[in-house]
């Protein structure tokens, strides 16, 4: 498959086939080779043929081999040109996202105690697989409650304050939710795991700003050199797996009856203003409102023990949520395309929404700077945070990359090193590691990601998400 | 083992086989459960029927892992033995047996079984399928 190179960052696949538009993925030369041995590309090419489709098919310089869509796919199709929404667009774990907290602390207040704090977020945010939720089952009104209020139902149980929900995305609750289009078995899956973090990928860390990129912006974000972050990433859990995959269900007979003809099945879908499309939006909307209530605990739940383990009040913690992304989702979005206003439904699948400040979505009090933009690396490398820009905006519908990247496959991973000499080299490194499953540790050591610098140092030479600090880990929590 | 494990960049990627669909379904359930398990039982403590209808064996194969999967993750259940009372390529009735898991006995979360890169060919006397599972 031809690759024609447009700028140092962006490599053009040219519309062929059946193909509606051509594909753009943002990489520098040295991230591409392993996004084309990853055929990560010709996912970009798939994904171009979605009627409705408009602009690009793009990939983040994340990207890597997905199912149906690369991961750190991004694609926008008009729903009033016939325009689908997809489930595999958005992934089974739907919003899935990353959400920042900063604090007042500072790393010499806390370098002895790091190991305390890592135990007791281990210990107080329940995680790994099956782990049940720090509430008690939801069901009935109160489900249906966290799925068409979002984060705003945990702050009315007590978890955070409304101040949060002016740092959420959407502020948490994306509107058009309808509890009644989450099936049972969905409901079933996610009363006893609202509040869990999950295992695999998920993690709760305690990280240090290390380098500030952009002092004006890193000043409006609350971030300064040697001050202690906590980033918490988990999604909607066995809800949102089971709200994709119903809905798959329903895409694969809808492809069909819509006469949608597709490279692969788990691209299937339907225009999103027919009825299936929108009981699917409706059901997405409500997973993902889930995602938030249960980061809002998650963090509540983090923040506790932070200070409780320190003693500390919480005006000596001085949390306050920087912002929460969601980074698998599909939103509505009003987007300039060749000149003229579109209501788009923007696909990211694995991407980070990075609006610039003149956009009203971002919160009043980064209305100078941007929209934060959270990409979260490897435990042992590093986190960034980012602000979006006018250029993504126009190039990238408003997106950035989500964070490192995979390079290995989990059984290389597993070969490379033993547990035991993971957990010891990520301490000599001055990150202490707790984790539920010691495969998981393996499985998401450093060395399965791409260099978390390199693509971060891409996506602002690009453009599309401008850094604002660099955050090392100090201490993680894995499922 | 009627099931090996295959290269994927982030997710689970396996092939499995069998003489017939029976056989076939069951090594693709015993893939499910290499990954999501850390330990495996060959205990019957308790059974669930599993009735389910769909467009052709790719689609069904797929169903059937989303039900294991479901099982799992709903209800805590994993089955170590199965009978087919019934499986055509549109619908399978089964009786699976098989015991109450504790979250300690598992090891990673499996989200979905996908239709991405989804192979079901037959070489000679032998089926053999192509899956991704998403973790």
């Amino acid at each position: 498959m031809e690759l024609r190179q447009v700028t140092d960052t962006i490599w053009e696949i040219p519309r062929t086939g059946s193909m509606r538009v051509p594909g753009r993925i943002i990489a520098d030369e040295k991230l591409l080779p392993k996004i084309r041995e990853d055929k990560a590309h010709e996912q970009v090419a798939n994904v171009a043929c979605l009627p409705g489709i408009v602009g690009y098919s793009l990939a983040m310089p994340d990207a890597h081999w997905g199912y149906g869509f690369p991961i750190g796919g991004v694609a926008a199709t008009d729903p009033e040109e016939g325009g689908v929404i997809s489930p595999g667009g958005v992934g089974y774990d739907i919003n899935c996202g990353v959400r920042l907290v900063t604090t007042t602390l500072r790393y010499e207040d806390i370098r002895d105690r790091v190991r305390d704090l890592v135990n007791a977020l281990y210990h107080e945010i329940p995680a790994g697989v099956g782990s049940s939720g720090a509430i008690q089952k939801v069901r009935g009104a109160d489900l249906k409650a966290v799925l068409e209020k979002g984060a705003r139902w945990a702050v009315e149980q007590g978890f955070g304050s409304g101040a949060d929900l002016e740092h959420t995305e959407e502020q948490g609750c994306l509107a058009g939710a309808d509890a009644a289009a989450v099936s049972e078995r969905a409901k079933t899956r996610g009363e006893d795991q609202l509040g869990t973090l999950g295992s695999g990928n998920h993690f709760a860390e305690l990280g240090v700003v290390e380098t500030l990129f952009d002092p004006v912006a890193a000043n409006v974000f609350g971030l300064y050199p040697g001050g202690i972050v906590l980033i918490i990433h988990s999604g909607s859990r066995g809800l949102g797996y089971q709200v994709c995959d119903d809905y798959i269900q329903t895409m694969l007979r809808a492809s069909a009856k819509y006469k949608i003809t597709l490279p692969d099945k788990q691209l299937c879908c339907a225009p999103l203003n027919s009825p299936e499309g929108k009981q699917y939006f409706a059901a997405m909307a409500a997973a993902a409102n889930y995602a938030w209530a249960n980061r809002q605990i998650i963090m509540s739940l983090a923040i506790e023990a932070i200070q409780k383990t320190l003693g500390a009040s919480p005006r000596e913690l001085g949390a306050r949520l920087l912002y929460d992304v969601c980074h698998n989702i599909a939103k509505l979005e009003e987007h300039e395309v060749n000149g003229i206003k579109r209501r788009l439904c923007v696909h990211r699948k694995g991407a980070t929404r990075a609006f610039p400040a003149s956009r009203m979505e971002v919160p009043t009090s980064y209305r100078t700077v941007g929209q934060p933009v959270l990409v979260p690396g490897d435990m042992g490398t590093g986190s960034y945070v980012c602000v979006g820009t006018e250029q993504s905006l126009r190039e990238t519908f408003g997106s950035c990359c989500h964070g490192a990247g995979r390079l290995l496959s989990r059984t290389a991973a597993r070969k490379s090193q033993s547990p035991n000499e993971l957990l010891q080299e990520l301490e000599a490194r001055g990150v202490v590691v707790m984790a539920r499953s010691k495969k998981t540790v393996t499985e998401e050591s450093p060395d399965a990601y791409k260099d978390v610098d390199r693509v971060a140092e891409v996506a602002d030479r690009a453009g599309i998400g401008k850094r604002v600090a660099r955050i090392r880990p100090i201490g993680v929590v894995k499922g | 083992m009627p099931f090996r494990f295959l290269e994927h960049p982030a997710d689970i990627r396996f092939e499995c086989f069998g003489k017939n669909p029976q056989e076939l379904f069951e090594a693709a359930a015993q893939a499910l459960y290499a990954v999501a398990l850390r330990s495996y039982r060959d205990s019957v403590e308790d059974s669930r029927d599993i009735s389910l209808h769909a467009d052709g064996w790719e689609e069904l194969l797929v169903r059937w892992l989303q039900e294991l999967l479901y099982l799992l993750d709903a209800e805590r259940f994993v089955a170590s033995h199965f009978d087919f009372k019934r499986i055509c390529d549109n619908n399978l009735y089964v009786v699976a047996q098989g015991y109450s898991c504790e979250p300690t006995d598992r090891e990673r979360e499996v989200k979905a079984a996908t239709y991405h890169g989804l192979h079901l060919t037959k070489d000679g006397e032998e089926l053999r399928a192509e899956l991704v599972l998403d973790l």
